[in-house]
């Protein structure tokens, strides 16, 4: 009887031991995949930055004229687009045979604003939104480099004039 | 050994697996993202570089330019990174400064071998 009495208390022991351990794993296996997700979260956002930073020198270095303009100059130029300008300013680049400009906006489709690309090449449009962006746009130019800011996520792409590049601002 | 002891060697065997799996985990995803900032950062400078090196070929094309002639088409290559940037301009000196218009860029692949 004493005998059976401490084989049980044995097996409740090992079982207590057993479940601690389980809680101590399941424990950190939660807290490790909420940091691998907020860690996740934060490597997908800047991949998008990384891929805007491989995209825009492909539209910046053959601008021959890079300008900031109004809200206003923005919406009439894509009238016709199903974007939704929401930035006060926008960057419009001019190349020789095409127009591109750069903006915060949302579509009818989307829940988060993005920068959006518009370009207009002989009278063809497209639309194409870069990255998701819910800041502000800021737009600093100077006669030998323009910034692009954004607020939320931070990031500047920043570029320097180059030969036959002409500023207006 | 005692069944004890070997029931606390392999629990303790599962909490270190458990424990090196996640650190691996962890650094391979930290290698991964150091990997890619890295890639990035050198794009940038390549970007920067080939930006000093058009203003470079530019002032070397002004030293051999005749100031008397008109617009006169110019064109240089530079290298930026994976490719070549192909530039075309038109220069003139224009009441005695040099001046450049109608910029085209196209890139031009880059031919390796291994």
């Amino acid at each position: 009887m004493v005998k059976q009495a401490g084989f049980l208390a044995e097996n409740l022991v090992g079982i207590a031991v057993g479940l601690g351990i389980v809680v101590i794993l399941v424990s950190l296996w939660v807290a490790d995949a909420s940091r691998r997700t907020q860690e996740i979260e934060g490597m997908i956002e800047r991949a998008d930055l990384d891929a805007a930073t491989f995209y825009l020198p492909l539209v910046v270095v053959p601008a021959q004229r890079i300008e900031v303009v109004s809200k206003a100059t923005l919406v009439q130029a894509i009238h016709e687009s199903q974007v939704h300008p929401i930035s006060s300013q926008a960057l419009k680049l001019m190349h020789p045979f095409s127009t591109t400009y750069l903006y915060l906006g949302l579509s009818k489709t989307q829940n988060k604003s993005a920068l959006w690309v518009h370009q207009e090449r002989f009278g063809n449009t497209s639309n194409q939104a870069l990255l998701d962006a819910t800041g502000d746009l800021t737009l600093e130019m100077t006669n030998d480099t323009f910034c692009l800011g954004l607020s939320d996520p931070q990031w500047v792409y920043c570029h320097h004039r180059l030969p036959g590049q002409t500023h207006e601002f | 050994m005692s069944s004890r002891a070997g029931s606390a060697l392999i629990a303790v065997l599962i909490v270190m697996a458990v424990l090196g799996f996640l650190w691996v985990g962890d650094w391979v995803l930290r290698l991964t993202d150091e990997m890619t900032r890295d890639r990035v950062i050198q794009m940038e400078q390549k970007h920067r570089s080939a930006s000093q090196a058009e203003w470079d070929a530019l002032d070397r094309l002004i030293q051999e330019a005749d100031p008397l002639e008109g617009w006169q088409p110019i064109e240089y290559v530079i290298p930026d990174g994976v490719s070549e940037r192909v530039v075309s301009l038109k220069l003139a000196n224009v009441n005695g400064q040099w001046t450049v218009k109608d910029r085209q860029v196209v890139w031009r692949a880059k031919v390796v071998s291994h």
